[in-house]
Formats: structure tokens, C-alpha cells, sequence
């Protein structure tokens, strides 16, 4: 039986999104720019998905700019910020960020700004006093960390860095299925949103841009969302993004509840199946529920997810951003792990389609790997 | 169901692939795999070439999704790096001329990648060598591929007893020919994909180029380009840029003729001569291992002192310290520190081990 268990990467296409996907192809083409039926055909699709997204995050239509994903969204919050104003000259986050904010910062740091990689504790988690240290003009973090799924406590963080007069960007790419993640609630000025995380397609994403906020285009060429992204609209990935995140967030409150069961469940059978395992939080620390990282001694994650994946379990040694590389996790890393424990880190991620005999199937799983990892290394020793 | 799994070694080459497709077809559980040597695939790219390319990779890829069997990259680039291209820079500033390729097999394929391959469940590895194992007489033979001009047997001397019993060489009994017709026949994306000869991680051939920028500065210095006289003829950057045997690139332009016959990395100096000073009469082989099983007894082999080298008689004698020496029946030219000497009888490798000096 195969089992996805990497929804932290991309979630499986939820049915209201491939319907919603659907019906915007068979709805006909059309360039929601252009001066015609079907160009207006296709603007009413883009514009209904736009008040759809914007519903859910309690904004303005016009503060949503969809984008090609989560990533493009990040590298828009910092390099469109920091090319909006020679100002600008402090960028903040912990060091514990997905690689689409750590690899921009460190490019605009390149070119002659400041980065300051915010220290973490032992659970991945920094401080506003960090934040108030570093003395950012733009603080970008994410709510939900997207391999360990530890919460950092972004009010206080924002709060903190809104009193220094800087901007707050949050990435919630990971977190709309089990969080509120309105701007006003979050205290941010910018929020990066994934389709693909939210069993939308791949290939869309927002960043919400308060009113107000200054943002530069990186993409020139058209006139297209506000003129903060030039070029045709994705208008079915759009679509389908806008679907999936509505029922996300509508379900909202059960699946978080569903999902921390999950997770109870999961736990105990890693432990069993495991011996020696390590959970990378303890099950106090607050997180999202859809997350269980831990680090199996001895072992190489990437050897542990070809294993299970032969057993046909989906599953991840960390985020999935570099095809084929093996470098250990810089989270794990910023979080006092050594490199050798950082390379045996595991990841399993659930979603809205996980089931109860989905976890038993990935414990049943583990634990077949176990007893032959355990009798491989033997052999060699 | 499917037979015992095997872990095939997929470079996103010809052979490797086809070597998989005939595992699959003989109904083994095939498991792909890449090997990641370099840190930054991107520059590979960028540069060109190399056997570790992203390019590769994707091919690699793409075969494993036409034969429908599973496929990881695996990132092996610091035992890479610390156990082939640091011995590969390190070899030539001693004065030697090493076999990355021999190390490779050794330390990566038939070592790292059959314990991990372990961890996957799968007991055997296979890879696109050009080479045979036969089991006889209650012990693992290593033979000489069927297709002469492609043997790669000679690469693989330093594996043991209980890394012949589970490595598989599909195409040992294929020829070069027959293997790109089979990826044809196969929709294979590979099939015509060009031959890759050289040394994978320096893809512009310039070796002295890739010391230089790879080892310690101050690891190299110069030195002084002598007759067998004595006679200084001129000047060089480091011994890392010479190899026995090498015609060219002496920097002495007086016209006559010479060949590399002797390089002391101590003094670096490098020794010059006309080809018949290239003659030896045999060698000292050290790190002798044993493909065969036990040593073989003193007496007659055929030795290749290089890849493509066609192996040429010899006596072999055991010296100290698990030296072997080998005499040549007739002379052979340019016996090169740092290259492997592989003994064969018949048709089978019985062992080998790195050249020490020329007899």
C-alpha cells in the first residue's frame, strides 16, 4: 500500500482544487488583461479566486499579488523590499528560514546589505530580544517552521520588530490548514502563501502586501497585479490555490484537532518502531500538528527515506529544496545538532487525506527498515 | 515477485543503463543509483562535462523512469573527495601518475555504495564495467570482459573475495556494439550519448591545472628538468606536471627528442632520456590485494601495467613487506609510479596492486 507522508512538500490536490482547476480550462482562455470576452472571462475567474483568497486572510483583494509559488513570493518580500528603498539596509530572520528566504537575503547581503541570521534555542525557536538586537528594517519569518514544524511566536517577534519601525514579513506557506494566518493576527505587513502545501496545484502562491507597504517589482514587463508582478496570470493554478485554501481554512479547527490525534499516534509508533529515535521536539513545544521530524542514530535520513520508499512510504529527510543534495540540515544545525546528527534527520509530514491506518502503515514501515538497517550494519561490522 | 534486489550504479551512461534494463529483464528487483561526486553539479554544467553533471543525472533519471525502477542520488561527495581527487592531487605531487578510476571502484563503488545499498535491502551491486565473475571451484573468479577493446578488468583488481560474490557485471559478455543496439531496441534516451574517457572530475583534461587549483598553494614547487648525464636542460613548475613516458611539454626546445623516464619529487627533479631508457625490465608492485583469493604463487603471469595496456609475460616474485615484484620476459616501456600493475592468468585477474618503481 503506498503512503504519502510528505504533504510538508506538496500536499495531494484536494477535489475542490482539481474542480476548481478544471472548470477554469474548460471555462475557455483567454488573457484577463485583454479587452474582450474572453479576456473578461478570464478576469472574472482571476478576480473571484483573488476575493476568495483575500476573504480568508480577512485583506483587501488588491493586497493579494499571486505569484508562481511560495518561493517566488519570499524572494518578492526581500529583494522587492530592498529594491524599493536605498534605505533599506537590515534584513532579519532566524537562521532556521527556508532556503527561498536564507539564499535571497544572502544575495541582497552580497550586493551590500546586512543579513542577520537570528540565533535559535534548542527547539528552533528565537526571540524578540534577538529581534530588537538585530535592528532590522525588514523581519522575515516563517510562522510555521517547514521541517520541523516548531511555531515560532511571530506577535511578539513582529511586535518587537514594528516598534523598531521595520517592516514584518511572515512565510505561512506551511501553515493556513492549521493556523490563522490574516495579516492583522499575525501583525505582518507581508505573507507568503503555497497552493501546492494547501492540496492546491503547484505552480501558485500570493504575497500579501499590506496597503501601505513599500514593494518593488522584480518582474517588469506588464502591468499585471498591482504592477508588482508582470506577466500572464496562472488563472486555473490560481484557481485551484484560491479552492484549496478556502477548505482548508473552513476546516480549519477539525483538522488541526484530527491531525495533533495523528500525530499522538505517530509518535508512540516511531518510539516502538525505533529504538534510540529522537523526536526533534518534545511533544510540548508548540507546533504545527502535521510535522514529526526526528533524527534516527546511525544512520543516513536520505538512506532511511529510499528505504521506506521501497517499502512505498513517501517521506523526506528535511525540505525538499535542492534536488539530490545531501547537505545536512542547516535547521537542525542552527538548532545545536551536530552535522552527523543533522544527516540523520527523517521527516514525515501528514495532510487533509492522511488516516489513522496511514500512520500504522508508515510505523509498520519504519520498523521493517529497522530490522534490516540493524542487520546490514552487523554484517559490516 | 520479483527476484533478489540489486543496487545498479547509473552514471546516466550507456552501459550503466543498459546494465540495468538486463538486470530487470533477467527479473531482478533493480534499485538506481547516482553517485553525486562533485559539491556543485552546477559548475560541472557550467564547465561542460563530467561524469557528475546535472546533465547526467537527469539522464540517469530518465532511463530509470523508462525502465520503471526506483532511483536516488546519492550525495557521496566528501568520501569523494577525501578518498580519490585529495589522493589524486596528493599522488601527483609525489611524483606519481594515479588511477582515480581504480579508487573510485574500491572506496566508493564496492565499498560506500554496497553498505548502503545493504540499508535498502539489497545484498548485490551491479554497475556497467566491462568485466566477468564466475564462481568455480568454490571461489569467485574475475575474468576479462569478451569484448577485448572495451575490458575494464583492470579497474577493478582490488576487489575481494566477499565483494565479487555480490557484484553483478551485466555486460561482461556484451560488446560495446551489442550494448548500444540493446539501448536502441530499448528506447533507451542514452543509446547514442558519447563515450566518456577521461577522467570525470577534470573533464578539460589539464590535470596539472586542476592540482593547482585544488591543492594547498605551497604544495608544489620548482624544480629542475635533467639528462640521465645530469645535465640540466631546464626548468619547471612542480613535478605534478609530468608523467613517465610524457614527450611533450618539457619546456627544453633544443629540438631532440625526450621522453620522462624518472621523476624525484624529493629533489623535484625530472629525468629525461631517449626511449630506450624508457625499457624496463619490471617493476615493484605495494598494497598487493589478492581479487583471486590467496596470493598467487611465484612463477609466470601477464602483467597490464595500464588500462589498454596489453598484458605482457612476466615472473612474479614475492619480496618483503607484501611487495610483489614482477620480471618482465622482454623489456616494457615506461613503467609509471602510481599506475596499477594487475596480474592475469588466462583470462583471469588474480590480483594487483600500485606500482612502487621500475625494475
Amino acid at each position: 500500500m503506498a503512503v504519502y507522508a510528505d504533504y510538508a512538500a506538496t500536499a495531494p490536490l484536494r477535489p475542490q482544487a482539481r474542480a476548481a482547476v478544471l472548470e477554469a480550462i474548460d471555462a475557455g482562455f483567454g488573457n484577463p488583461s485583454s479587452a474582450h470576452a474572453a479576456g473578461r472571462r478570464a478576469r472574472a475567474r482571476l478576480e473571484a479566486a483573488r476575493e476568495e483568497v483575500a476573504a480568508v486572510l480577512g485583506v483587501h483583494p488588491l493586497e493579494i499579488v499571486f505569484t508562481g509559488g511560495a518561493t517566488e513570493a519570499n524572494n518578492l518580500a526581500l529583494a522587492g523590499f530592498a529594491a524599493a528603498s536605498a534605505a533599506v539596509n537590515r534584513i532579519a530572520g532566524p537562521a532556521t528560514e527556508h532556503a527561498s528566504i536564507l539564499a535571497p537575503a544572502r544575495v541582497l547581503a552580497a550586493r551590500g546589505r546586512v543579513f542577520v541570521e537570528l540565533p535559535v534555542d534548542t527547539t528552533g525557536r528565537t526571540d524578540a530580544a534577538a529581534v530588537v538586537a538585530a535592528r532590522p528594517d525588514l523581519l522575515s519569518v516563517a510562522l510555521v517552521n517547514a521541517e520541523t514544524g516548531v511555531l515560532q511566536d511571530v506577535a511578539a517577534l513582529a511586535a518587537a520588530a514594528r516598534a523598531g519601525g521595520a517592516v514584518v514579513h511572515v512565510d505561512a506557506a506551511q501553515a493556513p490548514a492549521f493556523l490563522a494566518v490574516a495579516p492583522a493576527t499575525l501583525g505582518a505587513d507581508l505573507v507568503t502563501l503555497s497552493s501546492s502545501k494547501v492540496g492546491g496545484p503547484a505552480g501558485a502562491g500570493a504575497l500579501v502586501v499590506r496597503r501601505g507597504t513599500v514593494l518593488a517589482a522584480l518582474a517588469h514587463g506588464g502591468q499585471q497585479e498591482q504592477g508588482r508582478r508582470a506577466g500572464t496570470e496562472n488563472v486555473a493554478a490560481i484557481a485551484g490555490f484560491a479552492a484549496a485554501l478556502a477548505v482548508a481554512a473552513a476546516e480549519r479547527e477539525r483538522e488541526t484537532l484530527r491531525l495533533a490525534a495523528l500525530r499522538t499516534r505517530l509518535r508512540a509508533g516511531i518510539a516502538a518502531a525505533w529504538p534510540g529515535v529522537r523526536f526533534t521536539l518534545a511533544a510540548d513545544v508548540p507546533a504545527a500538528p502535521h510535522i514529526v521530524n526526528v533524527t534516527l542514530p546511525g544512520v543516513v535520513g536520505e538512506d532511511v527515506v529510499a528505504a521506506l520508499d521501497l517499502e512505498g512510504v513517501a517521506a523526506a529527510t528535511g525540505s525538499a529544496c535542492a534536488a539530490g543534495a545531501a547537505e545536512p540540515s542547516h535547521v537542525l544545525l542552527a538548532m545545536g545538532y551536530t552535522a552527523g546528527a543533522a544527516r540523520s534527520s527523517l521527516r514525515t509530514s501528514l495532510g487533509w487525506a492522511s488516516t489513522s491506518g496511514d500512520v500504522d502503515a508508515i510505523v509498520a514501515a519504519l520498523a521493517r527498515v529497522h530490522a534490516r538497517m540493524a542487520r546490514s550494519s552487523e554484517e559490516a561490522a | 515477485m520479483s527476484g533478489p534486489r540489486v543496487v545498479v550504479a547509473m552514471s546516466g551512461g550507456v552501459d550503466s543503463s543498459v546494465a540495468a534494463a538486463l538486470l530487470k529483464e533477467q527479473g531482478f528487483d533493480v534499485v538506481g543509483v547516482s553517485m553525486q561526486l562533485s559539491p556543485t553539479p552546477a559548475a560541472a554544467v557550467a564547465a561542460g562535462q563530467g561524469c557528475c553533471s546535472l546533465e547526467d543525472f537527469r539522464d540517469a533519471r530518465r532511463v530509470a523512469e523508462r525502465l520503471d525502477i526506483p532511483h536516488y542520488v546519492w550525495n557521496l561527495t566528501d568520501a569523494f573527495r577525501s578518498r580519490v581527487s585529495d589522493v589524486f592531487a596528493a599522488e601527483y605531487l609525489r611524483g606519481r601518475t594515479p588511477n582515480p578510476c581504480v579508487l573510485c571502484n574500491r572506496d566508493l563503488k564496492f565499498d560506500v555504495l554496497r553498505k548502503r545499498a545493504g540499508t535498502l535491502g539489497a545484498d548485490l551491486v551491479a554497475t556497467g564495467h566491462y568485466a566477468r565473475v564466475v564462481r568455480e571451484a568454490g571461489r569467485w573468479r574475475l575474468l576479462r570482459a569478451y569484448d577485448e577493446r572495451k575490458d575494464q578488468s583492470y579497474f577493478l583488481f582490488s576487489l575481494t573475495q566477499d565483494e565479487l560474490a555480490r557484484t553483478l557485471f551485466p555486460l561482461g559478455e556484451f560488446t560495446k556494439e551489442e550494448v548500444r543496439t540493446r539501448a536502441r531496441a530499448l528506447g533507451l534516451p542514452v543509446a547514442d550519448k558519447p563515450e566518456s574517457q577521461e577522467i570525470c572530475f577534470v573533464p578539460d583534461r589539464d590535470y596539472a591545472g586542476w592540482i593547482e587549483r585544488h591543492a594547498p598553494a605551497g604544495t608544489w614547487r620548482p624544480g629542475v628538468v635533467r639528462d640521465e648525464a645530469g645535465r640540466e636542460l631546464a626548468t619547471h613548475t612542480g613535478v605534478h606536471r609530468f608523467t613517465v613516458g610524457q614527450r611533450r611539454g618539457l619546456g627544453i626546445g633544443d629540438g631532440v627528442v625526450r621522453w620522462v623516464t624518472k621523476i624525484d619529487a624529493v629533489t623535484g627533479t625530472v629525468f629525461v632520456g631517449g626511449r630506450e631508457a624508457l625499457a624496463n625490465r619490471g617493476l615493484v608492485a605495494e598494497q598487493v590485494c589478492w581479487a583471486a583469493g590467496a596470493p598467487a604463487p611465484a612463477g609466470d603471469v601477464r602483467v597490464r601495467i595500464r588500462h589498454r595496456h596489453a598484458p605482457v609475460a612476466a615472473r612474479l616474485r614475492h619480496a618483503a613487506n607484501g611487495r610483489v615484484e614482477a620480471w618482465f620476459d622482454e623489456p616494457a616501456s615506461a613503467v609509471t609510479p602510481g599506475q596499477a600493475a594487475v596480474f592475469y592468468r588466462g583470462d583471469e585477474v588474480l590480483g594487483g596492486g600500485w606500482i612502487a618503481e621500475a625494475l
